[in-house]
């Protein structure tokens, strides 16, 4: 594969970008999709949008509006709150909270809201539902026990920044993203 | 650093919104309930809200996903 054909694409895997980050910033942050397993999805469903900016609710840092198929993430992302803490398999609160950079966490609070965007896809959501109920499960973070969406969201996440950790912490969870990134890929 | 999160309350949030949206009762004030709950429950980190995104419809979370910016204009117009 070319290396251009590597690279996230207006107009193809998503419509429209905002953000108040600098370009290198941006550019490092959407740089975290450049994944075949990632971006070929993406080229069947494209994401209407994806908007980086400071949002002025504290309620909201990271969401997925699933009538729009659109990713918003607060820039304004704080140490202590959004992010600072260490990463330690089964007891870190979330991904994107679990590193101590804060392009960092939002890097991966992108990969979790897009993990979201793959559940629309045919035998994804069946097979995070099937993920999540298996008996074997050991969510890799707190919040990725609290639903299948989560569940497979967070697994989702280690699988690309953390992948050791999570194979040897939740081989179900590895397996399920696998399973679902082969499906996405059909 | 932010206290620990209520885990117990992020889940019993995440079934009742999952509970109130099966029953066809989710509606924009029952969701924005459960969302200043859930902000509660996170202590703070809002990154653990967005397991409410499926039971909202777009309009009910444009306001809240306006930029900063935006507002800030809008005040002074």
């Amino acid at each position: 594969m070319r290396e251009e054909e590597s690279e996230i694409r207006k107009g193809v895997h998503y419509w429209r970008l905002e953000s108040d980050l600098s370009q290198a910033k941006t550019d490092q942050v959407l740089a975290v999709l450049h994944r075949p397993e990632i971006l070929d999805p993406l080229e069947k469903m494209p994401l209407s949008s994806i908007s980086i900016l400071r949002l002025r609710d504290p309620k909201i840092s990271a969401f997925y509006t699933y009538e729009e198929r659109s990713i918003a993430l607060n820039s304004g992302r704080k140490r202590g709150v959004h992010f600072g803490g260490e990463f330690q398999p089964g007891s870190s609160r979330n991904m994107s909270w679990a590193t101590t950079d804060g392009i960092e966490s939002i890097r991966r609070a992108l990969l979790h809201e897009v993990a979201h965007h793959f559940e629309a896809f045919d035998e994804a959501a069946s097979l995070m539902q099937a993920g999540f109920a298996s008996p074997d499960k050991r969510p890799i973070t707190r919040y990725a026990g609290t639903g299948w969406r989560e569940y497979f969201a967070e697994s989702f996440v280690a699988h690309f920044v953390e992948p050791d950790a999570l194979s040897r912490h939740d081989p179900n969870g590895s397996m399920m993203v696998r399973k679902v990134l082969a499906a996405t890929r059909k | 650093m932010l206290p620990e999160p209520n885990w117990d309350e992020i889940s019993a949030i995440a079934k009742r919104a999952e509970k109130l949206h099966r029953a066809g009762q989710m509606d924009r004030q029952t969701w924005r309930v459960l969302l200043d709950e859930a902000y509660s429950a996170s202590k703070g980190n809002s990154d653990l809200t967005d397991f409410l995104a499926p039971y909202a419809k777009a309009e009910w979370v444009q306001d809240l996903l306006e930029p900063e910016a935006a507002a800030r204009r809008k005040s002074l117009a």
